[in-house]
């Protein structure tokens, strides 16, 4: 996180000179403790097992050829039959356990076009799908095998 | 090779400007206030992106900065109707939920 | 030779997102219920900005803007479906009669 923050800074900052990099650390320092203590985040979301990144690696990458596929989807509706869809919400519960992979789920959901996660509630999600086709194997798409997957193997404190 | 990309930046940005009008007479439209937001947060990518066009026709490359900053605002005013309106529709049950019991 | 190549893909990129951006607003005047246009919306959100950002980082070439632009980019799509989320949930809880709208099933 310490990291994150201080190449943000060089970013931002536009060059590697000796004053940005002082000010950077003394900077990055100062929010990693104000993260920690204030807003209570871990620095060991970011590292953890070489298993577990290479799957984050994995899931990225399949998030972007699921999205592209989706939206080309969309796109023909747009131009086909903007008008004969049958939009529909869905409830389904979700095996998923922990609150972020809750939420990697819905955003990944959300990102593809053609779903949107409208709800959250103990468990279950409320989905909106554009069309009918597109709700069918919501409730077990891939992504959440995956992320059940990384979930068995995540680090505990 | 020059000139083609020149031509191109140019012709993009006429495009993305011409879209951006035309999402702004959807917001004009909007039946439900809900399809002004959407309206609303489509200008603002649109937005980004024809500040991200302008940087590289002009080379001028402060303009990546602005878009940064735009893109932090745009999601900050979904943010900040959203808790407006649920803020909003919270009291509304509350009062009718009174109004209720009181008639009962 | 390089420089062309990554100018002509750039180029390319950049062509096919303005193309989704355009059916990106035409899906916003086609639809006719607001969790319909929202869709259309997203894919200018998602599949749009990936496009056009990567071209223009591919016309940047290896610089600091281009840095700053997959910045830009990373953001996006961590907010984009937080945004969408926020309006579609303000819109399922204000309106009158969802149900008239779309059918809601349960699994």
């Amino acid at each position: 996180m310490f990291l994150l923050f201080f190449l943000l800074w060089l970013l931002l900052s536009g060059g590697v000179s000796l004053h940005a990099c002082l000010w950077g650390l003394a900077v990055s320092a100062l929010l990693t403790w104000f993260c920690r203590r204030v807003l209570g985040y871990d620095w060991r979301i970011f590292c953890g097992h070489p298993a577990r990144i290479w799957a984050l690696i994995r899931y990225f990458a399949h998030l972007v050829a699921e999205m592209l596929k989706a939206g080309l989807m969309v796109m023909k509706i747009i131009y086909v039959h903007p008008k004969k869809i049958t939009p529909k919400l869905v409830w389904f519960r979700t095996p998923l356990q922990t609150d972020r992979h809750k939420a990697m789920l819905s955003d990944s959901i959300t990102l593809t076009a053609g779903t949107i996660t409208v709800r959250s509630q103990d468990g279950r999600l409320l989905v909106h799908a554009l069309d009918a086709p597109l709700a069918e194997g919501i409730e077990d798409t891939a992504f959440q095998q995956q992320l059940e997957k990384m979930e068995g193997t995540q680090w505990r404190r | 090779m020059e000139t083609v990309t020149t031509w191109i930046l140019n012709i993009g940005a006429v495009v993305l400007a011409l879209l951006i009008l035309a999402t702004l007479v959807r917001a004009v439209l909007g039946p439900r206030f809900t399809d002004r937001i959407v309206a609303v947060n489509v200008i603002g990518t649109l937005v980004i992106a024809e500040l991200m066009v302008l940087s590289v026709r002009l080379r001028a490359d402060y303009l990546v900065d602005i878009a940064l900053v735009f893109a932090l605002l745009s999601f900050l005013s979904v943010v900040v109707a959203f808790q407006l309106v649920m803020s909003r529709q919270k009291n509304k049950r509350r009062e009718e939920k009174q109004e209720g019991t009181a008639h009962d | 030779m390089i420089e062309h190549l990554a100018t002509g893909a750039g180029l390319a990129f950049f062509l096919f997102g303005l193309f989704v951006f355009f059916s990106a607003v035409l899906g916003l005047f086609r639809f006719d219920y607001v969790l319909n246009r929202m869709h259309a919306a997203a894919v200018g959100d998602s599949l749009g900005i990936f496009c056009v950002l990567i071209g223009l980082m591919l016309l940047h070439g290896w610089s600091l803007s281009a840095a700053k632009t997959l910045l830009i980019f990373v953001f996006l799509w961590l907010t984009s479906p937080v945004a969408s989320h926020l309006v579609a949930e303000m819109e399922v809880a204000t309106v009158p009669d969802i149900h008239k709208e779309c059918e809601v099933e349960e699994r």
